[in-house]
């Protein structure tokens, strides 16, 4: 019975600095009361395998060698294979992750293609910095935190090209942002400065500091620790804007400096209780290393750095235990995050990818196909061709009626067969009632594949990736199906 | 923390469960609003416990769906409070209309039988069954499935489904019973679904219980699709109660 709620995850981390990889196994039960409908969740995980951190093999010009990552891949597969002495074959879930400067489009395309084969179950995701904090933010163990001790946990995680900000309120990732901080700020080689990030040349124009390329590190030292300690605070400042610091005139002074973020600045409208950091920085404050080239980069001085101004500030915090993973465990984690309820189903046409959102609220709505097609027009969408999903909102608890589910589901099916859509026909509703909407349905249109999900939260213009269902027998009940369902939320990097 | 930090915290912990968690004290007493609303519960508990099926919404029914309306051993509300065994069979006079009524049934057989019972809360059966009946109706004639009238039965408890059952000769019978209501709903549902039911072989655990049907629990519509999820089930594997459960 044990194993056989098990499901055995893959989580894959390409960042700008490193590459990594975890195996875990993902124990799946009823979350539900007996006598209740299920609720299938997440209870419990347990890492089997861990890859070494590989640094992610670039191209003279910087961009990621793909061929080289997917090669990394295999070998960490082969590995675990035989160290953890698991089937790799009989992986059946898992996420790519492609995070911080790495998700940059030319990047992302080279790194799908490679890694395809691989990963082809797998949902594969270029994360832009929202999406990354979150990951972070579950990875790291800040939202289970916050659920459980009802805390409001800001999650700091500082990788090698972007600092990743997660505000979590009662287990909710309530904000978000990115700011292009990172240890590869610098790069060093061969005790000199190899490399300047942009982010390092503005904040050196800025303090009108002396550091290129070719610079030893010894006569640089002094000033590599003046430009770690001016990112500390940007970091630093951020963090206790909540808190009730003493000089308050001073944070006042610091106006958000746009250029450094990728997203809009952090807002924080509630103060956190907690300030838990992870990423690769993290790790490296929690032991740092005697050099400061340890690393070759800029890595060791931001975090000294930021020990220090933390201090300092008097501002209390933690680190994420297994800090630098967090991303990829979150990542793990990630597809199986969400199930809901499915009816008229068949396994074979999915894993479906990529199906635009279109949210209608179906309080305010007159006509549901003229509502769906303006929608459809304003995203410039072809529902003949592309698998839309329906994301319904605005029914009340107390409007679940038989006669208003069973007109909804009559006005769904004549907006399909109007607009002459394709299969499969996808519904997400806010609701706790998609198993009679899809029953209903099902009876309107026998012929047509139906998807029909609630106990997700979606947004207009986010997108849903939906796996394979899960094996029948992994539950002790298959009068629901769960489907892996992953809403993505694509926020580009500006550039 | 700071005490506001704390009390937002505990406001959304309490937020999680209808209780009475943190309700506060005066003294070595409950607040006056925490007894208040200690005594609106009690009251509205106690009249769901008393009330009856209108005569309205059970002729209102009988139009709509063709039920048949019976009753228990038990002459009255009190009678059946008082000795609870009597809500467990048919009158003899429902019995002799129920058996005429099925004649015409027999020749055919019938896979689910559904069962209305009052039970301890009337309420119950009149706020959820209108949303529910329909849900089930289309559900089974999805799977081709073939079901009886309903049976409406006054002052009936759970076993009452058992001989109702076995009289139709049905698969399976479904009991729609108003819950025992507690101090936070009044108003739940729960259906007890039996394989092949037996007036004398039928025990509490041969039943595959859904409970907590009600607008804040699991909306009447959605456990209709359940329920009728779980008869397929029922039907499939020839078991219900703990032994369908023991299948995985």
């Amino acid at each position: 019975m044990q194993t056989e709620n098990c499901l055995l995850s893959v989580g894959i981390d390409i960042g700008t600095t490193t590459t990594h990889l975890v195996v875990t196994s993902l124990k799946f039960g009823n979350l539900a009361r007996p006598t209740q409908i299920n609720e299938i969740g997440l209870t419990d995980k347990k890492v089997l395998f861990q890859s070494p951190i590989y640094q992610t093999p670039l191209n003279e010009d910087g961009s990621i060698d793909a061929g080289a990552v997917a090669a990394l891949i295999s070998q960490a597969y082969t590995q675990a294979a035989r160290e953890a002495n698991l089937d790799m074959q009989s992986v059946q879930t898992g996420a790519v992750i492609i995070t911080g400067e790495s998700a940059r489009a030319r990047n992302a395309q080279a790194l799908l293609k490679e890694i395809a084969d691989l990963a082809g179950e797998f949902v594969v995701e270029s994360a832009g910095p929202g999406l990354e904090s979150i990951l972070c933010a579950r990875g790291s163990g800040a939202q289970a935190l916050s659920k459980e001790q009802g805390l409001t946990v800001l999650n700091v995680d500082i990788g090698g090209g972007t600092s990743n900000f997660a505000l979590v309120q009662n287990g909710l990732v309530t904000e978000t942002a990115a700011m292009a901080i990172g240890g590869k700020a610098i790069k060093f080689a061969h005790g000199k400065l190899s490399h300047l990030s942009s982010t390092a040349s503005y904040f050196c124009h800025l303090l009108e500091l002396d550091l290129r390329p070719g610079l030893t590190l010894s006569e640089s030292d002094q000033k590599l620790k003046t430009l770690a300690r001016k990112m500390a605070n940007e970091i630093a400042h951020l963090c206790s804007a909540g808190q009730k610091t003493s000089d308050r005139k001073r944070e006042q002074a610091i106006d958000p400096d746009r250029s450094i973020w990728l997203t809009d600045p952090l807002k924080l409208k509630t103060s956190p209780d907690m300030l838990l950091f992870s990423g690769g920085v993290a790790q490296l404050m929690q032991d740092l290393p005697q050099s400061a080239d340890r690393y070759q980069d800029f890595g060791v001085y931001l975090a000294s750095a930021l020990i220090e101004i933390l201090q300092d500030k008097n501002i209390d915090f933690s680190l994420a235990p297994d800090a630098i993973r967090a991303t990829v465990l979150g990542a793990g984690m990630h597809t199986l995050q969400l199930s809901g309820s499915t009816v008229g189903l068949q396994g074979e046409n999915l894993p479906l990818r990529n199906a635009p959102i279109i949210k209608i609220d179906i309080s305010a709505t007159k006509d549901l196909f003229i509502d769906i097609q303006k929608a459809l027009v304003q995203k410039d969408l072809d529902w003949s061709a592309t698998a839309v999903v329906l994301a319904l909102s605005g029914l009340h608890s107390r409007q679940l009626q038989y006669g208003r589910i069973k007109a909804l589901a009559g006005d769904l099916a004549a907006a399909h067969e109007q607009s002459n859509a394709c299969e499969p026909l996808i519904v997400v509703i806010d609701q706790d009632i998609a198993m009679a909407l899809g029953l209903l349905l099902k009876r309107l249109m026998p012929d047509k594949r139906i998807i029909s999900v609630d106990g997700i939260a979606v947004r207009d213009g986010d997108y849903l990736d939906i796996g394979k269902p899960l094996h029948s027998n992994t539950f002790s009940d298959n009068c629901t199906q769960t489907l892996p369902v992953v809403v993505k939320t694509l926020i580009f990097y500006k550039n | 923390m700071t005490d506001k930090q704390s009390q937002a915290a505990l406001s959304r912990f309490k937020s999680l469960t209808p209780a009475r968690v943190a309700v506060g004290r005066s003294g070595s007493r409950p607040t006056t609003k925490a007894l208040l609303s200690f005594l609106g519960d009690h009251a509205e508990a106690r009249d769901a416990v008393k009330s009856n099926l209108s005569n309205t919404y059970v002729e209102q029914f009988c139009r709509s769906y063709g039920a048949i309306t019976t009753q228990s051993k038990a002459e009255n509300r009190d009678d059946f409070i008082l000795f609870p065994p009597r809500g467990k069979r048919l009158n003899d006079e429902s019995l002799a209309a129920l058996s005429s009524a099925l004649q015409k049934f027999h020749s055919t057989s019938i896979d689910v039988c559904i069962v209305i019972s009052d039970g301890l809360s009337a309420l119950a059966v009149e706020e959820n069954v209108s949303d529910l009946y329909p849900m089930l109706i289309d559900g089974f004639d999805s799977l081709n499935l073939r079901t009886g009238p309903p049976v409406i039965v006054r002052f009936g408890r759970v076993a009452v489904a058992d001989q109702i059952g076995q009289l139709f000769r049905a698969k399976v019978v479904i009991n729609l019973i108003g819950e025992r209501p507690g101090l936070s709903c009044a108003r739940g549902l729960s259906a007890y679904i039996t394989y092949n039911p037996h007036i004398e072989k039928t025990i509490s655990s041969d039943r595959t219980v859904v409970s907590n049907i009600h607008t804040g629990g699991t909306p009447p519509v959605e456990a209709g699709a359940f329920i009728v999820k779980i008869v397929e089930r029922i039907l499939e594997k020839g078991v219900s109660g703990v032994r369908l459960q023991a299948l995985g």
